[in-house]
């Protein structure tokens, strides 16, 4: 804009002293306040380092470009070992970041045995934790295999997977799949690292009777169901995509009814399938996870980008995924949540922060967007105001405003996507991540939900790994 | 008829939103139709009966956002279109962005997030802090306005030399006063629209000739600070130079006005050249600066035009313009000299020199330049004459002293004395109750940003010295649209006793009156 044009009107920023707002608010003219700190806590070395990184700009517009394009469909339902890339016969998945038996965490252990048990690989609970205790079983990442799982996210080789797939052009990443199993519902699950013979009982049902229903369901829509079409309209709706799925899940069984109606012709499965959609609201959970993965991992591998594309635990860890970093993990001991418990549980007994879900933040949902989710801020504080603020809050780190995910509480503002170590380090404000939370004992299983920011560690490693990378 | 068509697959936008899209692209003159509308079924038939349904939305689904045109022109079709498409996610019209803007924003990049149009960033953070904020201010093609004072000389030239290279306006370091497109920033008066375009490197002294052009009947095009420093030779005029070529081909503004404390000579020859080429009339008031500098490019160019006092240079753009002011020298008043006569017959006989308590920098400058033409001597702890001029001890006046409160010397760590008066106040009875002071001559500084009384606050501190027997004379620089009232206050120095002068120079030229012949 040329200095002319602004002799027309003024829209300011207010970098400091917030009395000068005030008077030009006082005025009716457009400004917002800007609570200046100074970056990196004031530590010129700092600064010199975030300076010499300047090169992530290009680097992040072209990386975002390919987020924002992203087109997550849900195409079918497969079975993992047959579907997810590089799974073996006697490999089990887990969340987070890698990890070994001795350092995995109660509801991660307890989800394992409920694997070996439910693929017969052990009679009971003792001789599976002596399974998995003997290093006959590969315990490898989901992120290592194009999957994500919530919570202890545990993948065993007979379970079903739904298959996203990016439907975007695929110069700007198109073609890449992502798979998740399918949402148990709430409770004794084995995602929480319960494993008594009703929950095994549940997921075989589920091999058995819902994924063959679906999957005929959803082989008889021809382009598949719009995963990123249902979360942009569950926003609208109340959802935040991570800790509230209501709207998402209702939106999903509503398209895919008629269809499944058409494709099966037992009126008991038809019934059961149904009922088990209206009763667990997170069903839509285990298909935003796969669709963020599948959006954010196009930009992996964009060289010089300081993005990151996937954050997640494992009840142990918490691990970062940086686009110009490659693989590599960056790692810090996983947070406790802080948040709100079934009757019976408290704080004490609630296990660190587990899961892959903290993909619904690397894009820009869950607690990025709590303000598109009044019914849920009991989580960040109890008021609207709280959770206008949490999103706020994190348009400070992030590159971009989504385009299509958007927020009608904000008049239509888009959620803010792209969390950049840069700012991170810059600003000093850590994501804000909603989540569910295990007891960390094995075997007993969701005890509440609530909200906790990511660790510092894993940025300010993966910082320095950029700096080492790219700088001067 | 020419239609134009844009399917975005998998966009989803709520269906109200459409609407409103639709219906303000579809208002528009050269508009035959518009639709923005998800590619159901439903959906599809009604632009098909509407006769809007082109080839590339036909094979639209539920999923995909169709956007169509019809309009006179295939040229204004795709201009609407394009239209159509920033509006999904431009935000909301009107003045604010949204309940964001009430939120404060951590970063300027989260600021520009929650208002993309946002086009002048001003900052009032730590000195050494501003070239790199600044610095991106200006990559992101915002405008800049710095409040903030202890900013490198050489940050400073770097960051005018950025912005001109990308036609933004970098005002400031230490600029305290600006108005544009009608809203004042920092330190401002309120002014009534008008023709007169200012460039000033002096932040009261800006204040000061608006507040004259107001009380003229003139009227305000805009105020374009530039900080104190930029007609110093280090930067040579950068910020003022791009401020009078911008006024310059301003539509609205016909006079210019160039104000500053006294420039130094290679600054001084850069501005005066950029002033010569302009095509509009150009008054120019250096406070304290000698006139034979710039003789001969008066002489040269007839549009340039030189003032004797800020005041007056405010009343010279109005008749430039057009108006009715008189640019007369100014006068002390009859009213004014009876005042000082009878002051003259009580006045304690110890009493001798002149002392300066101000909150303005710029009027603590002209206050030295005019009284100092009568009476010799005068020091300053921020001196005209940089190399005889200077107080020995600021904290303690001795002769005649005028001080400028608003000194960094003053400020470290304190707010502005034109934001708290204390300070000044408490100088003011200090030097009062001083046996060798005879007058006391001060400003008062109205306006936004301003203490919403200062002229109650120094009228208190009168009082408390009134027994000393000296002659308290002020100017108060504001207008009767300030928050604070310029009647009002001026009426609270007037009844602690003070002597209320119309403008700065003439409170100076009354101060010399009664300060002529006490042998100080």
């Amino acid at each position: 804009m040329s200095a002319k044009k602004l002799l027309e009107g003024v829209r300011v920023a207010n970098v400091g002293v917030a009395l000068f707002a005030e008077s030009i608010a006082a005025q009716n003219a457009p400004v917002v306040q800007v609570d200046w700190r100074p970056p990196a806590g004031g530590d010129t070395k700092m600064i010199e380092r975030l300076d010499s990184l300047a090169a992530c700009d290009a680097a992040n517009d072209a990386a975002i470009e390919r987020l924002q394009a992203a087109r997550p469909v849900w195409v079918d339902i497969g079975v993992a070992i047959e579907d997810i890339p590089g799974m073996g016969e006697r490999t089990l998945l887990h969340a987070g970041p890698p990890i070994t038996w001795e350092r995995m965490s109660g509801p991660l252990k307890g989800a394992m045995i409920g694997a070996a048990l439910l693929e017969g690989w052990a009679q009971d609970a003792e001789a599976a934790e002596k399974l998995c205790a003997s290093g006959e079983i590969t315990f490898e990442p989901c992120h290592h295999h194009a999957a994500v799982g919530p919570m202890a996210g545990v993948v065993s080789p007979s379970m079903p997977v739904s298959i996203i797939e990016n439907r975007a052009p695929v110069e700007l990443g198109g073609g890449g799949r992502a798979y998740c199993t399918l949402n148990e519902g709430l409770g004794k699950v084995l995602r929480y690292g319960a494993y008594s013979e009703d929950v095994l009982t549940r997921l075989r049902w589920m091999g058995e009777e819902l994924a063959p229903a679906l999957r005929a369901a959803l082989r008889a829509m021809p382009d598949g169901l719009d995963i990123k079409n249902v979360i942009a309209r569950a926003l609208q709706m109340g959802d935040e995509a991570h800790n509230r799925n209501v709207a998402a899940t209702s939106t999903v069984a509503r398209t895919i009814m008629p269809c499944l109606a058409e494709a099966v012709s037992d009126t008991g499965v038809i019934s059961r399938v149904a009922d088990f959609l209206a009763g667990n609201d997170h069903f839509f959970l285990n298909l935003a996870m796969p669709a963020a993965k599948a959006s954010l991992d196009t930009m992996a591998g964009v060289e010089g980008c300081s993005l990151v594309y996937a954050m997640s635990r494992n009840g142990t860890d918490f691990g970062i995924r940086v686009a110009g970093l490659g693989d590599a993990w960056f790692t810090a001991p996983a947070k406790h949540p802080v948040g709100l418990f079934f009757p019976g549980f408290t704080q004490e007994d609630a296990n660190p922060d587990i899961g892959d879900s903290a993909i619904m933040e690397t894009l820009g949902v869950g607690g990025f967007a709590m303000a598109a989710a009044p019914a849920i801020v009991s989580f960040v504080g109890g008021s609207t105001a709280e959770a206008f603020q949490a999103t706020n809050e994190m348009y400070g780190i992030t590159w971009a405003r989504s385009r299509d995910y958007t927020l009608p509480a904000l008049d239509f503002a888009g959620v803010p996507t792209g969390v950049d170590v840069r700012k991170v380090i810059e600003t000093g404000i850590y994501p804000v991540i909603n989540t569910g939370i295990a007891h960390r004992e094995p075997g007993v299983g969701q005890i509440g939900a609530g909200v906790l920011r990511a660790p510092e560690a894993p940025f300010q490693k993966a910082f320095e790994a950029l700096v080492d990378k790219m700088g001067g | 008829m020419a239609l134009a068509v844009h399917v975005l697959s998998g966009a989803y936008h709520d269906s109200v939103k459409l609407m409103r899209i639709s219906a303000a692209a579809s208002e528009k003159a050269h508009v035959r139709g518009a639709a923005a509308l998800m590619g159901t079924p439903m959906n599809l038939e009604q632009l098909a009966a509407s006769g809007l349904l082109a080839e590339e939305a036909k094979g639209a689904g539920p999923n995909d956002l169709v956007l169509v045109v019809d309009a006179d022109a295939p040229e204004a079709a795709q201009e609407e279109l394009t239209m159509m498409e920033a509006a999904l996610t431009a935000p909301r019209r009107g003045g604010g962005a949204g309940p964001l803007a009430d939120l404060s924003a951590s970063t300027l990049d989260a600021a520009l997030g929650v208002d993309p149009a946002i086009n002048l960033a001003l900052f009032s953070i730590p000195g050494p802090s501003v070239r790199r904020e600044a610095e991106r201010a200006l990559r992101k093609g915002l405008h800049c306005l710095i409040f903030s004072d202890n900013v490198p000389v050489e940050d400073e030239v770097a960051l005018k030399q950025m912005g001109r290279e990308k036609d933004l306006l970098v005002m400031g370091p230490d600029c305290g006063t600006a108005h544009i497109g009608g809203v004042g920033l920092g330190f401002c008066n309120v002014v009534r629209p008008g023709e007169i375009g200012i460039a000033g490197a002096a932040g009261t002294g800006i204040q000061e000739a608006m507040a004259a052009i107001d009380s003229g009947g003139g009227g305000i095009s805009c105020a374009l600070g530039t900080g104190g420093r930029d007609v110093s030779d280090a930067v040579c005029g950068l910020a003022t130079i791009q401020a009078v070529e911008t006024l310059s081909e301003d539509a609205t503004t016909k006079v210019l006005l160039v104000l500053g404390k006294p420039p130094e000579p290679a600054a001084t020859a850069k501005v005066l050249e950029t002033a010569a080429k302009c095509a509009k009339p150009v008054v120019i008031h250096f406070v304290g600066a000698k006139t034979e500098d710039m003789d001969r490019y008066l002489h040269a160019h007839p549009n340039l035009h030189m003032a004797d006092s800020l005041a007056d240079a405010g009343r010279l753009a109005i008749s430039l313009s057009g108006g009715q002011a008189e640019a007369t020298p100014f006068e002390v008043g009859m009213g004014a000299r009876a005042r000082i006569a009878e002051w003259s017959r009580t006045r304690p006989k110890s009493c001798r020199y002149l002392r300066g308590v101000y909150t303005g920098g710029t009027l603590c400058a002209e206050a030295q330049a005019i009284v100092g033409k009568t009476i010799e001597g005068i020091r300053s702890n921020a001196p005209l004459d940089k190399i005889n001029g200077k107080m020995a001890d600021p904290m303690s006046s001795e002769g005649h002293a005028v001080v400028d409160l608003g000194d960094d010397l003053f400020t470290r760590g304190k707010p502005h004395p034109m934001i708290d008066p204390a300070p000044r106040s408490a100088r003011i009875v200090q030097e009062a109750r001083d046996p060798e002071t005879a007058v006391v001559l001060f400003d008062v500084v109205l306006g936004l940003g301003a203490h919403d009384d200062p002229a109650g606050e120094a009228a208190r501190a009168i009082e408390e010295a009134s027994s000393s027997g000296v002659l308290f004379i002020a100017s108060v620089t504001g207008t009767e649209g300030d928050p604070q009232g310029l009647n009002v206050q001026r009426a609270k120095l007037a009844e602690a006793g003070a002597l209320v002068a119309d403008t700065h120079a003439e409170a100076c030229l009354a101060a010399a009156a009664a300060l002529e012949g006490l042998g100080g």
